[in-house]
Order: structure tokens, then sequence, then C-alpha cells
């Protein structure tokens, strides 16, 4: 077991110092069983993720006078329980405070951007793994990109997003889906998770970050797909009982907060999915969001838009990408494929995506090769 | 998987559900209140609620047993559908109040007369209040709300608590007489809102809620 982490650091390492860095295999590790193992290396990873190259942005001055300053203090006050218990109070103190300055530096340089009550959770994470110099450029760009569909004035975009959910349990298990409509539960509580990135349900911090490896690497559906799988594999549970609404809604609500959650296998269930089912394929739906504007529909291909297009510009010609629909010519294999490493490959090449299609299916290839040392990892 | 044994369905007593929303301003102890109501005790460290959370408790409402469900509720704005740009311009959930029964009185004008409580949460922070008992009642009064002053973090208030949610049962009991046919759909949505007072510095202070 420690041979195969220290292997798979190894690895990691052997990517970063590549020339150019090798951004491919970063992500296929980063969504492999246990994503970067540690947070001196997500430290380094996480930048390239986020194709962040500027690490010293410079945070904007007087934030506290931001309109939403008060908000966020209470929310960050409220935040303690995310920290270490080991931790002394001062030092929780000194984070809670860098934590709202991190907030409101990203509000104010982006007028644009609304706080939410839970974008403060991911920003812990992210305080917490890569200190606060380094937190500032990351969380910048991650919010105008993955999260930008969360901050705009509106929830509707939010709401358009969690409708995702029932299309991707359709397809696996239309029994279920039929008793959740049955119940008028509606996908509200998957709300939370969708938009802490997991972090106000799942209970270790541990398990955050090593979802926020998955996360980072890939479509910003990601935590949609990886709902369903949470949800299918309580479908059981769920289904056992009284069909009614707030007995559902509970069920559900406690699904993600387990303590056992089987994380791995959930992660690698949720990027099997998205390979054989991606946003496109999810049928009616997938019209609305070509059609409306969802800045996560311009995430043909993360790594190349963050180079080459500000959301902005993609937006306006949105539409234009149809990674989806190349990714879903890929899906060659059953349903059933379960073997975590072939995932792992398969959904970095989507991750790394459609227009370089045919170079990152090569590169699963390649990984396929090394992956069986990473097998039985965890 | 579950060992659930096979048992002969039992005739099930008719079992009325009542729906309490509580709802109010950030950091006024809406978690706390519910939790402490649900569970006998005060959670310490309650983070800020996302989305909507759910808790539950049996009661005894003049010898039918009633279960309540209590949605709790976030309390930024963006949350809510209305999205009323002034309710966060100025710090007093107090003042507030206007808007969250307006609010309560859109999804439910329907239904006509939905049970409301106005409570005071936090009021073990009497000295820090903002908000003198005789305003908060005159408020309650005006818009035919009982007025309850409660602190969900001190133990000896409990039954302060049960009596704030007791009294709403009560209301709904009377509100909705049991009816043959009606079953499950038998609910009625009631709001509670927290709300909580002028000037808070940092975390405390009394509140007034609806």
């Amino acid at each position: 077991m420690q041979s195969k982490r220290k292997l798979k650091a190894a690895h990691i390492v052997e990517a970063l110092q590549s020339e150019p860095v090798d951004i491919h295999s970063l992500r296929k590790l980063s969504i492999s069983p246990g994503g970067l193992l540690s947070r001196k290396l997500r430290c380094q990873v996480w930048p390239h993720l986020l194709d962040v190259t500027d690490t010293h942005l410079k945070c904007p001055k007087n934030v506290r006078m931001h309109p939403e300053c008060r908000q966020v203090q209470l929310d960050v006050n409220r935040s303690g329980g995310r920290f270490p218990s080991t931790m002394p109070k001062e030092e929780v103190d000194i984070l809670q405070e860098q934590l709202t300055d991190l907030i409101l530096s990203v509000l104010c340089t982006h007028s644009e951007l609304n706080y939410y009550q839970g974008y403060h959770d991911i920003c812990v994470t992210f305080l917490l793994v890569c200190g606060k110099q380094l937190s500032f450029p990351l969380v910048e760009r991650l919010s105008t990109y993955h999260l930008r569909d969360f901050m705009v004035r509106s929830m509707d975009s939010t709401a358009d997003i969690l409708n995702y959910l029932i299309p991707i349990l359709e397809k696996s298990n239309p029994e279920l889906v039929k008793y959740i409509e049955k119940s008028e539960v509606g996908t509200l509580f998957a709300l939370s998770w969708l938009i802490t990135w997991y972090s106000y349900v799942v209970p270790k911090q541990e398990d955050i970050e090593r979802l926020y490896d998955f996360f980072l690497s890939c479509h910003p559906l990601m935590p949609v797909y990886f709902a369903a799988q949470i949800v299918l594999d309580n479908a059981d549970n769920i289904m056992d009982g009284e069909c009614e609404m707030a007995r559902v809604y509970q069920v559900l609500l406690q699904t993600a907060r387990k303590t056992d959650l089987p994380l791995e296998t959930l992660i690698s269930k949720a990027a099997d999915f998205y390979i054989q089912f991606p946003p496109s394929s999810l049928s009616v739906t997938a019209i609305d969001y070509y059609k409306d504007g969802l800045a996560m529909s311009t995430f043909c291909d993360y790594a190349l838009v963050a180079q080459h297009e500000l959301p902005d510009a993609v937006l306006r010609r949105r539409g234009l990408y149809s990674s989806d629909r190349t990714e879903s010519s890929v899906n060659t294999r059953p349903s059933n494929a379960d073997s975590t490493h072939w995932s792992a490959a398969k959904t970095a090449a989507v991750a790394v995506g459609g227009a370089v299609g045919a170079a990152a299916i090569a590169g699963a290839v390649n990984l396929l090769e090394w992956a069986p040392h990473l097998l039985g990892y965890l | 998987m579950s060992l659930k044994s096979k048992k002969e369905p039992q005739p099930q007593p008719q079992r009325r559900v009542f729906k309490v929303i509580v709802i109010g301003d950030s950091d006024v102890g809406k978690t706390c209140l519910t939790y402490r109501f649900c569970s006998g005790q005060f959670q310490d460290k309650t983070e800020a609620t996302i989305g909507v959370d759910f808790r539950e408790r049996m009661v005894d409402v003049d010898g039918e047993l009633i279960k309540l469900q209590l949605w709790d509720t976030a309390g930024q704005e963006r949350f809510r559908k209305s999205m009323v740009p002034h309710y966060y311009r100025n710090y007093s959930s107090f003042q507030n109040l206007p808007a969250w029964i307006e609010e309560c009185n859109k999804y439910c004008s329907s239904s006509g007369g939905i049970p409301r409580i106005l409570v005071g949460n936090k009021s073990d922070l009497k000295e820090k209040s903002e908000v003198d008992t005789n305003t908060a009642q005159r408020y309650a009064d005006s818009h035919c709300m009982p007025l309850f002053e409660a602190s969900a973090k001190e133990d000896k208030d409990f039954a302060n608590i049960e009596a704030i949610f007791l009294t709403l049962a009560h209301k709904l009991k009377c509100h909705k007489p049991m009816m043959s046919g009606d079953y499950p759909s038998m609910k009625r949505a009631t709001v509670l809102s927290i709300d909580k007072e002028l000037v808070r510095k940092n975390s405390d202070s009394y509140c007034a809620n609806c």
C-alpha cells in the first residue's frame, strides 16, 4: 500500500517537473484512486488544474467595504467546525479573518459575482490546503469558471444545473426516478452538495480535499454526476418506506453525510457515468443546456477554454463547441465497467477534452499500461 | 440488505403531520431553535444552513399524537424566490419583519390565515437587547401573532421552546379539523420566522421573530 502511494507520488512529481508541465497526466492522477495524496502535492497541482500561472495575484484593497461583508462575516464566524479540532483558537481566528478577506477579495475583483452561503465552505478548503496567498488566484479562477453559474444574481441557473440529476438517475434506475418524482421531493436536497462541492455534508476534511482533486480535473457538472451516484448507492434505503416528500427528503439529505461514504467507488462510478452519458446525451435537458447560456455549457475543454478564451467570450459563442458529442462517440464500454483505473483514464481524457480527442484517448491507453499499479490502492 | 421482517400490515392510526417553516434573517438562531426542540440539546457550533434542512418530532396535542415537521431554511436572501434587495440593507432583523411576513403571505395567501408565531431568540443576551419586549409585543399583536421570547441556549428555557412549537401545533389543530379522506395530504404550512434585532455587534443579542 505504502509503496503504491509512493509510486503515485513519484508520478505526480514527475508530471509536475516535466517541461512543459504534463497537465494531462496530472488530471488523470487527480481522478484516479487517492487523488493527489497530500496537501503538499495539492498545493502544487491545483494551480495547474485551474490553469493559474500568476500565483502572486495582488489582492484588492479595502475589501471590507464590500456590501456583502456582513453576510460573509456571519457565515465565516460560524465556520469554526471546519477547522481541525486540535487547532488553537487563535489560529482559527486568524484563518477566519483570512477567509473573510479571501472571499471579499474575489467579490471585489469581480463585481458580477454574487456571494452565496456555501461559497465560504469551498473557500475554507483552499485556505487550509494552499494558504492565503495562493488561495486568492485559485479561488478567483474557480469562481469565474466552475462556480460561476452559482454566483449570478438569481439561483435559477443553479436550479437548472441541479435538474441534471434526474436524467442522470433515469439512465441507471428509472424505477427510483419514478419513486422520487411521485414523492415530489424535487432536487433541492442536493443543493448544498452542489454549491459547496460537498463541504457542507462530507464529514472528513481529507475526503473533501480528495473530492476537490476530482472535481478540479473534470467538467463542472461532475459534482452532479457524483450526486447521482450517492443517490443510486442508497436507492434501496430511499425506496424503503412511505413515498412521502418529507421522509424521502430526509433520507436523501442524510445519504451524503455518512461517515463511511465509499468515496473512491463513487468517484469511479461518477466518472464512468460521465463518459457514458455526457451532458449532451441527457435528452431533453441537453437542449436547454446549450440553449440557456449556462457558463457550464461552455466547458467542453476546460484547459483550452482557460488558455484561449475568457468565459464571456465563450458564452457569446456558446453552442460552437460540441465536445460532449465527440466524447460520446468514444463510449464503447459497457455500463458496468467498474475498473477504477480504466475510468480514471477515460475521464481524464474527457476532462482534457474534445478538441484534443484523439490525442487524449491515446493518453488514456498509456495510462492503462501502468494503472495496474494503482489497483488495490486504498 | 435490510433485515426488515415481513410483518402483517398493522392498521395504522391516521396520524396528522404539521409542517412548520422557520424563516428569518441569517444567524438569528433558526437552526439552534429547531435543534433544541427536536433533540433537547443546544448545538454550540452551528454553521450557516445551506438550502433547507429538516427535523421532526412527535408531539402530543390534547391526546392526539401529531408529527411536527420543521423545515429549517437558509437565511440568505438569494435562497428565496422573492428576492427583496432591501432585506439586507439594514442590519435589523426586527425591522425586516414586515418583509418576512409579506413573504409568508405571498406563498400562503390561498390558505388564508396561516398560523404564525413571533420568536425573540437569544433572550439570554438580554443586556444586549435592542428591541424591548413592549415593542415586539405591539408588533406581534398588530399581526395577530403570539410573541415568545426564548433562548435556544439556556437549558432552563427548554420548556419555553416547547411552548412555542406546541402553541403552533395547537393553532394548527384548531385550524384544520380532522376529516376523513384527507390523509395523507393533511398538512398545513405554518411559518415561524426568527428575527434578530438591530445592531448586533458580532454574534450576540436578542432577537425577535415571527
